[in-house]
């Protein structure tokens, strides 16, 4: 009974926009077109984004602004249809976007670039953000955004590292941000009701497991981080690999280590270029989010769902307008979604 | 009448005295101010156009408006720390906000106050952080059993030891990877979710270590050089310090309430106008300004104009004008005003709940309140639950919310007066009529038809008042195709009176009722009601008589038409409740004494009489409480009352 009072609205809202996404012909249309205007004029014609593109005087960076604002609206409304444990779960999902806005600012602020071009690139909903980007945008170093951020859960994780060379320091305020943001959506997941928590934690699962070896894998190619380091630092709950296995995965050498996961559940993850990898790990997740809808009747999986395929969707259509208008070859490659794929 | 009239003015001063002038008017409690760009950029602000006033006039065209000053708030916050620090929570005094003051001596002021108290605060919490970390290496106790001076073992030449805690996740990481890592790691104890540990490693292995341990989160507790010792003795130092230190702090304690009986009235009066001036700049941003004048706009009721005006002649140079509510720009919104008198006034809270009335539609609180109290009264009709009802709202108004304190009193007043007439006592009946032997009783179990059709003769006069009121609001607002031909509106009392007059017909069998002239005033309502949109259209000359293609328009209002039908029939039936909460009431006694009955002990029967009692008022009393707002919200408000007013929220302190 509790699933029909808790997901029936929410699963029937996110059913209608899933089927409104685009669809890989969309894409293949996409890339036939030659200008960033006519990828707009597409959209506003043919997609579902005709709702939000108004006719008048509207740059390409208006566009992004206001699919994000759409994005951030349907998430706002798919909050709207839950109460207290599954609200708090939407809210620790926002999260993520703090964290890769901070990850964002703190690679910006090492190369010493000004954060106030990076506003139009931010991803992050205005209602539930405990961040003030207009404040953060100001900060010229390290020690500022750390004073900016003083009173959030992030400061205290992260002042640590202030001290430490400037790669390192990297890496360590990247990984403990993600963390961060992991410790506080698995506490989420926890009040979940027993099968929304399982399907959760088992994507959660998915999620640590990739994360973890993007980690080592940085941590050892890039930064030489001592192998003590890395298994701290790696989450806990991965749904293939368990501590015995990532202590393993720690001291391996490198080429075990790679051959090791490409022997696994995650092989797609190597088998692109490596500065791809992020790409590969997205492209991942992205296909197995099937999964989850078809296995599960009136779930939370189905607006989890949503939200992700919304969002690569999104980013893949800044991409393509991105590609557009710098005149990139390939941009086929650049999407997270894998056109083609059977 | 309720709702009262509002005036907009329209004020010119001086620059340098807007502050005083503004301070003035939010003491006089009655004006709440708008933003004077609405009334300018609309070109609607007024100032008498005279020769005298062409400066005035003149100025506006530079005119900019005033930004927050963001200082106040700082100082609210400095004023509220130190007086935390002191632990005395300041009183606001109208008396401190009068007279004239400027921000800029508040401020010289609370800079004193605080510097005088700085040290003091300073040591508290000074004190304070020192306690804390007493209090974080009181975990030494745990070896307390060593005989070793910790202070050699941390000052070792090879080796690094460190003290400090882990979150319990991370312990777990540590030794799941023990024998990765080059340290002893001495788990000591556990205490609020942490885990205390002991690092020893040697010196040559510190940055790795050191590396290994930040991974992990470790927090460090540095021990201050002078508490080293053994175990033992640096638990005898920590006891004395803290001992010392608590009895430091509980002498500022005592210091500082002389302090502050000594100053307290100081405090108040700097806290008052510190919030007045809060209060200012709030307002302040919604002044327009030039270099040498300020524009304000503000709402004022119109009765109290004579006090503004008195306030207004203190201001040298100041420039009133007035203008009525329609006068207004329609662009800005008129608040309501709603005044009741004390009787009434508790029930605007439920009328509010629903929604505020416009400016121009008729209050509806007296009609409310004086039908709520009705309605209750007639279903849950007892004299002593009623008393106890009346008895509690006005033992918790100071405590509860006073308002619905409000209601609860009167509604239990209704309560009492029905029980009289249904000669119901804490739900034994005939004891009323016993003391009082007259010939006024109803009771309900004895008279259920009469009961059932007194409640639906009831609903129909209060749906026949609610559509009076239609009518009035309707023509207030100039509505001809609602107010003449609208369902609610006359149209639909003919409409009502008809069909009434048709059912009465059949039931009493009266032969002077006609039958065919009636049917022919239904068919015209029926007609009139199909077309009514076109029909007002034409008579008020539109452009247009349809807003939509004819043929929606009439399917809508075909189904509309069968609605109307409905909810005559339903919106009728629906008072039937009334008689039956009434029956109920009765009813759910009786089952509670015939329980008591069957107990057959004098103990059982008052067991029952009150777990009966007690269920009564609080289930039917709140259920009855509800269907009352039912009856109103959905019957009778639906039908006349939009309640899409502002309320009238007037700048106060």
């Amino acid at each position: 009974m509790y699933k029909v009072r808790t997901h029936a609205a929410s699963n029937a809202k996110s059913k209608a926009i899933l089927g409104r996404l685009l669809k890989e012909a969309d894409y293949l249309e996409l890339l036939k077109l030659e200008k960033v205007e006519e990828v707009i004029e597409y959209l506003k014609r043919y997609t579902h984004y005709s709702e939000v593109f108004s006719d008048i005087g509207m740059s390409i960076g208006d566009h992004e602004v206001v699919i994000k604002k759409y994005f951030f609206n349907t998430y706002e409304k798919l909050y709207h249809f839950y109460m207290d444990a599954y609200r708090n779960f939407f809210k620790a999902m926002f999260c993520r976007y703090e964290v890769e806005n901070l990850k964002l600012f703190i690679r910006v602020l090492s190369r010493n670039e000004p954060l106030s071009d990076l506003r139009a690139s931010l991803i992050y909903s205005e209602l539930y953000s405990n961040l003030n980007y207009d404040q953060l945008e100001k900060a010229v170093n390290m020690q500022d955004l750390l004073d900016m951020i003083g009173h959030t859960i992030y400061y205290e994780p992260l002042v640590v590292f202030l001290e430490e060379d400037s790669e390192h320091m990297i890496f360590h305020m990247e990984m403990v941000l993600d963390r961060c943001y992991f410790s506080q959506l698995r506490s989420s997941i926890e009040a979940l009701k027993s099968e929304d928590r399982e399907l959760m934690l088992e994507l959660l699962g998915i999620n640590v497991d990739i994360l973890n070896v993007q980690w080592i894998y940085r941590g050892r190619q890039f930064f030489d981080i001592s192998s003590e380091e890395l298994f701290n630092f790696t989450l806990e709950g991965g749904r293939r690999y368990d501590y015995k296995i990532l202590k393993e995965l720690c001291y391996m050498g490198f080429d075990a280590f790679r051959s090791y996961i490409l022997g696994g559940d995650y092989s797609d993850i190597f088998q692109d270029r490596e500065y791809m990898m992020e790409r590969a790990m997205e492209r991942h997740l992205f296909y197995r989010l099937d999964e989850y809808i078809k296995s599960t009747k009136l779930s939370i999986a189905l607006p989890v769902v949503l939200l992700f395929k919304f969002e690569y969707e999104m980013r893949d259509l800044f991409t393509l307008m991105e590609g557009k208008k710098y005149q990139f070859e390939n941009l086929k490659d650049l999407l997270i979604r894998e056109l083609g794929r059977a | 009448m309720a709702i009262k009239k509002l005036a907009m003015a329209n004020i010119v001063c001086h620059r340098e005295g807007l502050d005083e002038l503004l301070r003035d008017m939010i003491l006089l409690e009655k004006s709440e101010f708008i933003d004077t760009f609405l009334e300018i950029n609309e070109g609607e602000f007024s100032i008498g156009i005279s020769e005298e006033h062409a400066d005035e006039i003149l100025d506006m065209e530079d005119i900019v408006s005033l930004k927050e000053n963001k200082e106040i708030k700082q100082y609210i916050q400095k004023l509220e720390v130190t007086l935390k620090g002191m632990q005395y929570t300041p009183k606001l005094h109208k008396n401190h906000m009068k007279g004239s003051h400027h921000f800029e001596v508040i401020k010289a002021e609370i800079d004193d106050l605080s510097c005088k108290f700085e040290n003091l605060t300073e040591e508290v919490s000074h004190i304070t952080a020192r306690l804390k970390s007493l209090d974080e290496i009181q975990y030494i106790e745990r070896l307390k059993n060593i005989d070793v001076d910790i202070g050699r073992l941390i000052k070792m030449n090879y080796f690094t030891m460190k003290f400090g805690y882990l979150t319990r996740e991370k312990a777990r990481k540590i030794s799941q990877n023990q024998e990765n890592i080059k340290a002893i790691v001495l788990h000591i104890g556990t205490h609020d979710e942490k885990e205390f540990y002991i690092i020893l490693s040697p010196k040559s292995l510190d940055i790795e270590i050191g590396r290994i341990l930040r991974s992990t989160n470790f927090m460090e507790i540095v021990i201050d050089e002078s508490y080293w010792g053994t175990p033992k003795e640096m638990l005898e130092k920590i006891d004395l310090d803290t001992q010392r230190y608590k009895e430091r702090l509980k002498e500022i304690q005592e210091t500082t309430k002389k302090d502050i009986e000594a100053h307290s009235e100081s405090m108040d009066r700097l806290y008052s106008k510190l919030i007045m001036e809060r209060k200012i700049d709030q307002v302040r941003v919604k002044v327009g300004v030039t270099q040498s004048f300020a524009y304000i706009s503000a709402w004022i009721p119109e009765s109290k104009l004579d006090h503004y005006n008195k306030a207004f002649t203190q201001h040298q140079d100041t420039l009133v004008a007035y203008k009525k509510a329609d006068e207004v720009s329609v662009t800005i919104p008129v608040p309501t005003r709603i005044e009741n008198n004390s009787f009434f006034r508790p029930f605007e809270m439920l009328v509010n709940m629903y929604g505020v009335p416009s400016h121009d539609e008729i209050d509806p609180t007296v009609f409310f309140g004086i039908a709520y109290m009705f309605l209750f009264g007639a279903m849950f009709g007892d004299f002593g639950q009623g008393f106890l009802i009346t008895l509690a709202g006005w033992f918790l108004q100071k405590k509860v919310n006073p308002q619905f304190c409000g209601i609860l009193m009167r509604i239990g007043m209704g309560s009492m007066i029905f029980g009289i007439f249904y000669d119901s006592f804490f739900g034994y009946e005939h004891v009323i009529s016993t003391l009082i032997p007259l010939n006024i009783y109803l009771r309900p179990m004895d008279n259920i038809n009469l009961i059932l059709f007194l409640a639906i003769l009831a609903g129909l006069v209060l749906v026949y008042i609610s559509y009076g009121y239609s009518v009035v609001n309707k023509y207030r607002a100039g509505d001809l195709e609602e107010g003449a031909f609208g369902r609610n509106g006359i149209n639909g009392i003919v409409l009502l009176s008809s069909v009434l007059l048709l059912v009465y017909k059949q039931v009493a069998n009266v032969a002077w009722i006609p039958i065919f002239p009636i049917s022919l005033v239904i068919l015209l309502c029926v007609v009139l009601l199909v077309i009514k949109h076109p029909l007002a259209s034409w008579i008020q000359k539109k452009e247009h008589l349809y807003e939509e293609p004819p043929g929606e328009y009439y399917i809508e209002s075909g189904f509309n038409l069968f609605e109307t039908f409905l909810s005559l029939l339903s919106n009728s039936a629906s008072f039937i409740r009334v008689g039956a909460f009434a029956l109920n009431h009765v009813g759910l006694f009786i089952a509670f004494h015939t329980l008591a009955d069957m107990t057959g002990t004098l103990g059982g029967n008052v067991i029952m009489f009150i777990i009966g009692n007690v269920i009564i008022i609080g289930l039917e009393g709140l259920v009855v409480f509800i269907q009352g707002l039912r009856l109103f919200y959905y019957e009778l408000f639906s039908k006349y009352y939009t309640g899409e007013g502002v309320l009238f929220a007037p700048d106060k302190i």
